[in-house]
């Protein structure tokens, strides 16, 4: 699999070393008051405690290099379904039930017709997971964004809110030798993979 | 930045606020199934979803954009993401919230731990 990752550009030792530099950085920030993290690092969504008992679980992620077989099939109202899944996915990961989500979009030329399929995609997921999308950010960056072809490249990627009672947080603590096991995106990622 | 500097640099601001009008008018007809927990409106620079009795949780994102390719051209990472955690506050501020949280993205061409470690550096 590393042999198939390096094939198609991607060094998962050097992205291994990078994402440990920066974690180490972000993991020693002081913000001055109590940390509301209840989970430390190593799951799929952060949980903040925000009232008693009530904690807010966060997960952010983008659909990746799936996009390049959008630009390529010229096909764009499918991502958006990718991107919520990937997203509410991890939340529920924690026992959470997601809430609402924020789209980041940056795209390197403005095309009405896009933009429209990309957001009948995140609507089609979003009301499958039953979240809304209440926000989001749109960026036009040229200089920075470059399609598979050029002009129609694009990043979406989104994070997802939901809400968790925190006696019921999910974190596998609890999982037993013939317990049933439940997965999620599974045809997304192997195709990832496969890529 | 006038409308005629954007248009000069590649963006067409009359294009950019018909497409996002394009993608906002399908995502304002999401029915997720439930009763909305949104407090305000569209048009301010945070949403608000209620989450308990008195209590809504202000979520927004923003990104440095542009002003990355200063930082790539000068080989100068340790100052981006203090740009990229002041966008984003500084919504979550504008409704009135406190700012208690922030999940970074960080899409690269090619990982390099240095790179990385300065972007999440405080560079001061």
């Amino acid at each position: 699999m590393n042999g198939a990752y390096a094939q198609s550009g991607v060094d998962t030792g050097a992205a291994d070393r990078g994402v440990a530099a920066l974690v180490g950085v972000l993991r020693s920030i002081d913000t001055g008051r109590a940390s509301r993290s209840v989970l430390p690092s190593g799951h799929y969504a952060a949980v903040l405690e925000v009232a008693p008992n009530l904690g807010i679980a966060v997960g952010t992620d983008g659909v990746g290099s799936k996009l390049i077989v959008a630009e390529q099939a010229g096909r764009y109202d499918t991502v958006g379904i990718d991107c919520v899944a990937m997203n509410v996915n991890d939340v529920v990961c924690v026992g959470a039930e997601p809430i609402a989500l924020l789209d980041y979009l940056a795209v390197e030329q403005v095309d009405p017709e896009v933009m429209e399929a990309i957001g009948v995609g995140l609507k089609a997921g979003a009301e499958a997971a039953g979240v809304e999308i209440p926000g989001g950010e749109v960026a036009v960056l040229p200089e920075l964004i470059r399609g598979h072809p050029s002009p129609h490249g694009f990043d979406l990627t989104a994070a997802c809110f939901g809400t968790v009672a925190l006696d019921a947080l999910v974190t596998g603590a609890a999982c037993r030798p013939g317990d049933a096991l439940l997965a999620s995106a599974i045809l997304a990622v192997r195709y990832r993979r496969a890529k | 930045m006038s409308t005629d500097a954007y248009a000069r640099s590649g963006v067409d601001q009359h294009a950019a606020d018909r497409a996002v009008a394009a993608l906002v008018g399908v995502l304002r007809t999401i029915d997720p199934g439930r009763a909305s927990r949104s407090v305000l409106g569209s048009g301010h620079y945070a949403a608000v979803l209620e989450v308990a009795p008195n209590l809504g949780i202000a979520v927004g994102t923003d990104g440095v954009g542009s002003k990355l390719i200063l930082a790539e051209q000068t080989g100068r990472y340790d100052t981006v993401g203090i740009d990229c955690v002041a966008m984003n506050v500084n919504d979550v501020v504008c409704v009135g919230a406190e700012p208690i949280a922030l999940l970074d993205y960080l899409a690269v061409e090619r990982a390099d731990p240095a790179v990385f470690a300065a972007v999440a550096a405080r560079g001061r």
